[in-house]
């Protein structure tokens, strides 16, 4: 009982961090058709936000405030100086983030060093959940990450923005010449893509290794989960997170972290080969 | 109000549009026959903004629009409902009227009331997605969606395509009481010969690219010019 419970709430924290790191993601892919290999870096901005914060005596809710105006900056000064320049070009963007993702890593590398950066959580000690005694702050990550995707979902479906967003997705052409302007829904929304790995890079900085590189171990993952799960809507991320993390989860316990996501890999390949738009398409 | 001057389009290096010289003026349905493949919804993508041209100008209200983004022209009053529609299929009714009010220069973004005089049957379908309704209220749909920006230029590409003959009987009804209403200007393309001579108040006719003939409705309903310029 102890340890099930331990389990479903170990799963359910990956599956939170998945979903954080892959709303942005999907909106960017699925609206877009952007390829962005430099949106683990969003997330580390989002982590070194923090470190900063806490290393010049600011506390955690301060950058988790700060990491998304940071985020969104950052992607609006990438999105007008460099992917807006290279839409018609889909190999130039994989390979211009590709670089982006490196230049991103050693400059903060040069900046602020190779050890990992000191990060604290905001609220320590274990909470007693059914017989298990489980972290506080993984509890805060589950309880975020359900009201980010709740705020995310209501933003698509109810506001003006999210109704442009859906229509330029379906149809790019007809939106334009519906009076849309494609470009600045494509800047707001890499934009927000951004904002929101940096908020999940604040959320997951006290429970990892603030390291330059960190934004790697996310990468793939997420785009797992976008494929998996079916681009271009969050039921999409949430369902490929809930399949991608709850594997991963279920079987880190009895094997190997390599074999396990080895064996999640093959099961995105079954998926998709059944399901080619994934398991939600937008 | 609409007009352009030796208008050049292609796709990639194919010419199709070779030099397009026409007048839409206020207040008129201007009929734009011609074969398959003469270059009528080119024409009318090149009008809107979607596809670039390469040579001529287009001009709107004395202001030359040529090779302005599509989102521009829209929001200047030219509409465009295209060939199959165009509709968002997995949004709703309302969710499509919606979109047709971006274009409005107040940026308001509820859908005039008297879109639903037009189209009384789109009020009850409103919470519905628009991909499961029948051709015909997709059809009145995307025009009331060009209506709800408030227009002053319809373009129209094959209306009746696709659609049950008692409906396009009605869709030219339609056309004719909101040009009387509002005095907006209609460019109507059409394969149905019929529905396009009973709405138009002047006919043009297109091949290969250019403009070739001009006439009244009466002129062009003569044996000879259909056959001539329309037959396949
Ligand atoms: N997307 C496209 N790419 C290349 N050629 C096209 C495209 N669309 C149309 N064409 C060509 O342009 C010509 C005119 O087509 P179109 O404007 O659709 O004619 P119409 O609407 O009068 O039937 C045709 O020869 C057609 O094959
Ligand atoms: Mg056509």
């Amino acid at each position: 009982m102890e340890q099930g419970v331990t389990l479903i709430l170990n799963s359910l924290t990956l599956i939170s961090i998945l979903v954080l790191v892959s709303l942005g993601l999907a909106i960017i892919f699925g609206l877009m058709n952007v390829i962005n290999l430099a949106h683990g870096e969003f997330v580390t901005i989002g982590a070194y936000t923090l470190a900063l914060t806490q290393a010049m005596g600011g506390n955690y809710w301060v950058a988790l405030v700060m990491a998304p105006l940071i985020g969104a900056m950052f992607g609006l000064l990438i999105e007008k100086g460099m992917i807006r320049y290279l839409y018609e070009k889909p190999t130039s963007i994989i390979l211009a983030t590709w670089g982006l993702g490196m230049v991103l890593q050693q400059g903060l590398q040069l900046v602020f060093g190779a050890a990992p950066q000191r990060v604290s959580s905001p609220i320590s000690g274990a909470v007693d959940i059914l017989g298990a005694s489980y972290p506080a702050y993984r509890l805060m990550l589950i309880g975020f990450s359900i009201l980010i995707i709740l705020a995310c979902y209501a933003l698509l479906r109810f506001t003006r923005f999210g109704l442009d967003i859906r229509a330029v997705i379906q149809d790019r052409s007809m939106a334009s010449a519906l009076g849309i302007d494609t470009e600045r829904v494509n800047a707001r929304a890499f934009a927000l893509g951004a904002a929101l790995a940096a908020i999940a890079g604040v959320l997951i900085a006290p429970l990892t290794v603030v390291i330059a590189q960190m934004g790697i171990n996310y990468l793939a993952r997420s785009f797992f989960v976008v494929i998996v799960g079916g681009i271009g809507g969050v039921g999409g991320v949430v369902a490929g997170s809930t399949l991608v993390g709850g594997l991963e989860g279920f079987m880190n316990y009895h094997l190997p972290v390599t074999v396990s996501q080895a064996l999640v890999l093959v099961a995105a390949i079954v998926i998709v080969r059944f399901r080619p738009r994934g398991l939600v398409p937008a | 109000m609409l007009n352009t001057t030796s208008l050049k389009a292609a796709y990639g290096a194919v010419p199709v549009l070779l030099g397009v010289d026409l007048a839409l003026g206020e207040g008129e349905i201007l009929a734009l026959l011609g074969r398959n493949g003469a270059g009528k919804t080119t024409l009318m993508r090149t009008l809107i903004g979607l596809l670039k041209a390469t040579g001529g100008s287009v001009t709107f209200a004395g202001a030359d629009i040529t090779n302005f983004p599509p989102h521009d022209i829209a929001r200047r009053g030219i509409a465009y409902v295209p060939q199959g529609r165009g509709i968002f299929p997995k949004l709703t009714v309302a969710e499509n009227l919606e979109l047709g009010t971006r274009s409005r220069p107040d940026g308001r973004s509820d859908v005039p009331a008297e879109i639903f005089d037009y189209f009384p049957r789109l009020r009850e379908r409103l919470s519905q997605s628009a991909g499961t309704m029948s051709g015909g209220e997709q059809q009145m749909l995307a025009i009331g969606r060009a209506l709800a920006g408030d227009p002053k230029i319809l373009l129209l590409d094959e209306p009746s395509e696709g659609i049950q003959p008692s409906i396009v009987h009605q869709i030219g009804e339609f056309l004719k009481r909101i040009v009387a209403d509002t005095g907006i200007s209609v460019l109507l393309v059409e394969q149905n010969i019929d529905l396009a001579l009973a709405t138009a108040d002047r006919c043009i006719v297109m091949e290969k690219g250019r403009i070739v003939r001009e006439g009244s409705v009466e002129e062009m309903s003569d044996e000879t010019v259909m056959r001539e310029f329309l037959a396949v």
